[in-house]
Parts: C-alpha cells; structure tokens; sequence
C-alpha cells in the first residue's frame, strides 16, 4: 500500500450505504503524499464534500500506509457510473460489490493486511477508517476503493463499507 | 520508532493520574514485533492488569521525525508520583504533555494503536525513549485521547522498564 499510483487520481464515492453521516454519493478525495521524493510516509486526504459540515470531518486528516500483504479483490462486474444511486445498479453488480466491501471489512482488523489507515472525529469521538485501493480491479479495468469506517461497539452506527471508483 | 529494542524489555506504568481507568501504576506490557528478522512492521501488545483490553492489540511505528526530549531527574522508581524528589513529577508532566501535543502531528515518528474503552475508541501514542533519563533508564509515554471537549481518560502516563 505505499505505492504512489493511487494518489495521482481523485476517487469518488458510488456507494455510501451505512456511511452517510461522512459523505455523499458523488463526493470524492484525493490522497496527497507526503512527499514527492521516495516512499510516502503518510497521506492527506483531500476530501471535496458537498456538505460543508461532512467536509469538516476530513479536514487535516491523514492516512498511515501499514500492513504488508494486499489483500486480492474478485469483482466479477464493473459497477455503472451513469446510475445515480446504488439501487438502480443490475442486482448481480449491487451484490457483488456488497460481497466485496464486507469481505474486506471482515479482513481489515488482521495487522498484516495492507490498507490506508487513519482516523476522523464525529459526534465527540473516533471513527477507524480504513482505505483499500486497486488497480484495474473491475471488470471493465477500472480502478476500485472501498472505505471502510469502524466507531463503536456494539452500534452499528457509522460502521460499514462505502465504495467508488475514478471519476 | 522501527528500532526492535523498544521491544526488548517490558514497561512498567509509573504514572496514571491522566488515564487511570485504563492503566494502574505497576501495570506492565511488552511489544512483541510480528518479525525478528529486519524492522517490524507492527507490534502486539501483551499486557499485564486489570484491563484486557489493551491486550493483543496493534501498534504500528508511523511518523518520520523522531523527537527529542530532555530530563534533568531520573524517576524514583521505588516510591509513588507523589513522593519523587521535589520537582520531579513536574518535569516529567511538562515532557509529556509536550509529548501530547505532538500526537496528531502526522510527521512524529511514535507507535500508533487504537484500544476500545466504553464502546469507543481511545487513540493511543507510544513514545519510547532508550537511555532518556540521567540514570540511563530507558523511558516512555503512553498518551490517550479518548473523546473530545472532555478528558476522561485523555491524557498522558509514563514509565520504564521494571527492575
């Protein structure tokens, strides 16, 4: 996950099921390095949010790349940019990227698997975020994300896996 | 913060008055590296005390600048916070705090782990120092933020290794 490829591109959220109270459909972030010189350290993220309060949220945050092994995606389908929401996706395409995000998240707590890991603050206390990116992922070659939120236990409240692609 | 002798001893709490509903003076944990051979890419904490939920969980070293401290006393190790020779228990606070105040400094180089307390997050940074005291004792911080416009359980223990 210290690979640069991922910070030359914005990614914008197709899918923010579970996650609405930090961004929007159609919302999208870039991940600014650190620096330019060798292998980041860390990376800003860039949040463009249409609501200024969800924007808040993501200001002056960063991201630790950590892990060491990259976990492998199987999407069978490309998800259709063009639908607006998530609903109006083919069925099989919804349920191939849901299978995907919950298997991610079920794998995100292992220490060796590599992610973008940072933390945001919301309603007084922290959310784990963890960013997972790919390249070529869909079956169109498109790249993929999947953002996955962790805040507390037992709630489920803000806790899932949002996904999207380059705009 | 990669360097493995962070994990070569244990450490001991000396100070809690800031987060003491998660460590008790006299707690003790080690850091062990998920490889031996070459810098680790995490740690496990093992813990000993009353609060399990520190045990297993992972610290990764992030941050590039490691930062510099400076103590003039060693730490009595044998007697309490309050009974340290005069003007040292503020010495040591004033370090840690300054230590705080780095914390969410994304450049400072620290050990990073995330434990649940209450059924939230408390943002944990580790700070080791090898040989920091005059006495040559190595040292540490053990800083939590655990919620915002309070400060439960936000704030800054310390230690050293056990004798």
């Amino acid at each position: 996950m210290s690979n640069k490829w991922w910070s030359k591109r914005r990614w914008q959220i197709r899918d923010n099921f579970g996650l609405s109270d930090f961004f929007d459909i159609g919302d999208s972030f870039r991940l600014v390095p650190n620096t330019n010189v060798g292998k980041p350290s860390f990376f800003w993220i860039r949040f463009k949010n249409k609501d200024p309060e969800k924007s808040k949220l993501w200001k002056g945050r960063y991201f630790y790349p950590v892990g060491m092994q990259s976990p492998k995606t199987s999407l069978k389908h490309a998800w259709d940019d063009s639908k607006a929401m998530p609903g109006d996706q083919n069925k099989d395409v919804k349920s191939d990227f849901d299978r995907e995000g919950k298997h991610l998240r079920g794998i995100s707590d292992n220490p060796k698997t590599a992610r973008l890991e940072g933390h945001i603050l919301y309603d007084k206390h922290w959310a784990i975020i963890r960013i997972f990116c790919f390249s070529k992922a869909q079956s169109d070659g498109k790249d993929w994300f999947a953002i996955d939120s962790t805040y507390k236990s037992p709630s489920t409240l803000q806790d899932g896996t949002a996904h999207g692609d380059p705009p | 913060m990669k360097n493995l002798w962070v994990s070569d001893q244990s450490w001991m709490i000396r100070e809690n008055s800031a987060i003491a509903h998660i460590v008790d003076i006299g707690d003790t944990f080690t850091l062990e590296p998920n490889t031996a051979s070459g810098p680790p890419e995490y740690f496990s904490l093992v813990y000993t005390g009353q609060y399990s939920f520190w045990n297993g969980r992972i610290f990764y070293p992030v941050g590039v600048n490691a930062p510099k401290i400076s103590l003039r006393s060693s730490w009595n190790d044998s007697v309490s916070p309050a009974h340290q020779a005069p003007g040292v228990y503020d010495e040591y606070k004033t370090v840690a705090n300054s230590l705080r105040q780095h914390a969410n400094d994304p450049q400072v180089a620290r050990l990073l782990g995330y434990i649940m307390v209450d059924g939230h997050f408390a943002i944990v940074n580790l700070f080791c120092f090898q040989n920091a005291q005059p006495n040559k004792a190595h040292w540490f911080t053990i800083d939590s933020q655990w919620a915002q416009m309070t400060t439960r359980q936000d704030g800054t223990g310390h230690g050293d290794p056990p004798h």
